[in-house]
């Protein structure tokens, strides 16, 4: 009797067992993507909390890029196109869980690649993550030095990095409108601030003199008694590296205490759709600038700015100024940069390491036009070739006045007159 | 004539002072009387600032108009809550009205990101940014009104409290509900009345909000961090301390942005907050709740 039992608990535990094994190879079978015939991308992108808005036009500009190429058959490698797949978990707008997302996009569903989240914070946490499993992460919107000081080898960034993105603004500002005392006010987070010390840097060089450079707090809403400050210093130039409720709250704020500086420049401000709508005639002159203007036509190679204009159009219906919005421009740039990269390697989905180490060697060697501009990779990861071109706000219309990027039409009102 | 930088700044600050006072007015009122801290003060303040700026952007109705039809909405969306949801809680521990208007918190800013997204807003109409130049400084006529606006609205919640027989059974329930109850006062009747007072006067201050800064649905935390702060300074549930508080707040803020610089503008305000907090407990005017 006792031997019975031991022979059907044994029996019992085998089962066991062999079912456990039988389980383990069913869970671990879309893991096995040895027979993906596909491209499988993922991104950890904020579609809830503070980012949501930015993010999602991102998410279209991915979504834009993935349209056009699956109706053209896919990604072609070699001689055969393999369509593409995207897979998306939101971030909540929050810096760990994208960390978090971004280990299971690479261990569970094992993408090819990771596509940025959105935000230099957000992009610290999640790219410290692929980097660990060496898996390229190819962003757009993480442009913070910081990021590009870690000696990170899989991370790359198609858009320049926030210290060259102000480059060609103050040099503008310095050398075309005379621009000769500057006053900064940042708020003190890591992107806003990282544009400032950008921006102190480029009018420094350019011979311009900083009179007045302020930090302000996270939560700080009234800038008031930060701008009697500077009004009683008389700059020409007031430059806010801020976020862009502080852009619209501080152009009231200026009106409110009825002081117009010669010029404002906002990183973050007319280049975003809601400014000049949410302001209406008190956005009249404040200087933002932007990484695409009608003004400006880059020949691509795989498509010129016009057919990107064309291609938002007919997938979404936009027209001016969202057209413009650099998340989704820059987001499909970016999925255009990735196209060329692997497309050039010529390796076939599903990636395994060597695939992956590939696709970061010939990334680090391309040069590349794409409707956007012009690209190069620094060998710390971002973009070094592309320039933004200075936009006014002026009868509404966002005007180029950066001679420098085709403006026949487009001049800066500097001064500026006085409030009404 | 120049004015010196710190009476300039003193102005300012009871200017942003005032917009404070509206905001924290309904909290300090609402803890005063049920000793419920309500973490969705500043979502109801966003639920105000928003109705404002739809009425104007698609019914094209002035916000100053459209203050009494803000104030009726807010009314009605404090009493459902607290009829609905917070009288379930009111006799447990103090952690679970945290929990729950916590919890509300939440629902409402997603909801409000669901609905609106999570773009910046602004009411911009032809007087805003107006202003008028007194002995040569330049002030904010939106400001000075704001500041009028939440005045009378202490005003008149004063007024209401002690001279209504509504008022009266708010106050004999703030401080004794038993008793209260034994005179015959429905008192969830007075929570839920006292509730939708106070989300009505954040809805006041959300209207100015929105013709003064920059609003969107995650914005509620910071303001309901400022109402706590201010009803700290002017003493828990002692309504008239909130217009002292915000004033205080208000200065604080602004004399250290023009002294020190705007990076301590947060810290000073915490600094304030905690010397209060340890040398007088009930308030700078020693009035408020300690339990």
């Amino acid at each position: 009797m006792g031997r019975v039992r031991c022979l059907a608990g044994v029996r019992a535990i085998l089962g066991t067992l062999v079912i456990a094994v039988l389980l383990g190879l069913w869970a671990s079978a879309p893991a096995h993507a040895a027979e993906r015939d596909y491209f499988l991308f993922g991104s950890a992108l904020s579609l809830t909390g503070r980012f949501s808005t930015e993010a999602k036009s991102m998410m279209e500009g991915y979504e834009l890029w993935k349209w056009w190429i699956n109706k053209q058959g896919g990604i072609k490698v070699g001689d055969k196109r393999y369509r593409v797949e995207i897979k998306y978990y939101d971030d909540k707008s929050d810096a760990a869980t994208a960390a978090k997302l971004v280990e299971k996009l690479i261990t569970e569903d094992k993408v090819d690649l990771i596509f940025g989240p959105y935000t230099s914070g957000v992009t610290f946490a999640a790219s410290a993550i692929s980097e660990k499993y060496r898996t390229p992460m190819f962003e757009e919107a993480g442009l913070s030095e910081g990021l590009f000081d870690r000696g990170f080898k899989y991370l790359f960034a198609t858009d320049v990095s926030v210290r060259l993105l102000m480059k060609r603004p103050m040099e503008y500002m310095v050398q075309e409108l005379g621009v000769k005392k500057v006053a900064i006010v940042a708020r003190d987070a890591i992107f806003p601030l990282a544009m400032s010390e950008a921006a102190k840097e480029f009018f420094d060089k350019y011979g311009a003199q900083i009179i007045h450079f302020e930090k302000f707090g996270a939560e700080v809403k009234d800038l008031t008694p930060i701008l009697r400050k500077v009004q009683a210093k008389n700059p020409d130039m007031l430059m806010l590296g801020g976020h862009l409720q502080d852009s619209i709250a501080v152009q009231k704020q200026l009106k409110e205490i009825g002081y117009r500086p010669k010029g404002v420049f906002y990183p973050i401000g007319a280049n975003h759709p809601e400014f000049v709508p949410e302001l209406g005639k008190d956005a009249e002159y404040a200087t933002s600038f932007l990484a695409l203007h009608p003004d400006m036509y880059f020949k691509g190679k795989h498509m010129d700015t016009n057919q990107f204009y064309a291609l938002v159009k007919e997938r979404y219906g936009y027209g001016l100024p969202k057209i413009l919005d650099e998340e989704i421009s820059g987001a499909m740039s970016m999925c255009l940069v990735v196209q060329e990269v692997i497309e050039t390697a010529g390796v076939a989905p599903p990636f395994d390491q060597a695939k992956k180490d590939k696709v970061r060697d010939t990334a680090a060697k391309i040069e590349l036009t794409t409707f956007y501009g012009p690209l190069k990779f620094h060998e710390k990861g971002y973009n070094v070739a592309k320039e933004w071109t200075t936009i006014q706000v002026q009868d509404g219309q966002l005007v180029n006045v950066d001679p420098k990027f085709r403006a026949p039409k487009g001049k800066a009102i500097y001064p500026a007159p006085p409030w009404k | 004539m120049d004015w010196h930088p710190f009476a300039v700044a003193v102005i300012d600050g009871i200017l942003l002072g005032g917009i404070y006072a509206a905001f924290s007015a309904g909290f300090s009122l609402v803890f005063g009387t049920m000793r419920v801290i309500n973490l969705a003060q500043g979502e109801l303040v966003m639920l105000g600032a928003f109705s404002a700026y739809w009425l104007y952007r698609v019914q094209a109705i002035d916000p100053f108009y459209s203050i009494p039809i803000v104030l009726g909405v807010l009314f009605l969306v404090g009493f459902g809550l607290q009829k609905l949801l917070i009288n379930r809680i009111i006799a447990k521990e103090p952690l679970v009205s945290l929990l729950l208007t916590f919890g509300i918190s939440l629902i409402l800013e997603n909801l409000a990101l669901r609905l609106w997204t999570g773009d910046y807003r602004t009411i911009t109409t032809s007087y805003t940014g107006s202003r008028t130049v007194v002995a040569g400084v330049t002030l904010s006529n939106m400001r000075v009104v704001g500041l009028g606006l939440a005045m009378l609205a202490m005003v008149g919640l004063f007024l209401f409290l002690t001279k209504t027989k509504i008022g009266k059974a708010i106050r004999a329930t703030a401080q004794h509900p038993d008793a209260a109850r034994l005179m015959g006062i429905r008192i969830h009747q007075i929570y839920a009345l006292t509730f939708g007072v106070g989300a009505a006067l954040a809805g006041l201050a959300g209207v100015l909000i929105a013709l003064i800064f920059t609003i969107q649905p995650a914005m509620g935390g910071f303001y309901t961090l400022m109402s706590f702060c201010v009803v700290v300074l002017g003493g828990m549930g002692y309504v008239p301390g909130a217009l002292v508080g915000g004033f205080v707040l208000g200065i604080i803020q602004t004399t250290s942005a023009t002294f020190l610089g705007g990076h301590w503008m947060e810290f000073s305000i915490f600094a304030t907050l905690l010397l209060v907090l340890l040398s007088r407990p009930a308030g700078i005017l020693g009035k408020g709740i300690v339990e």
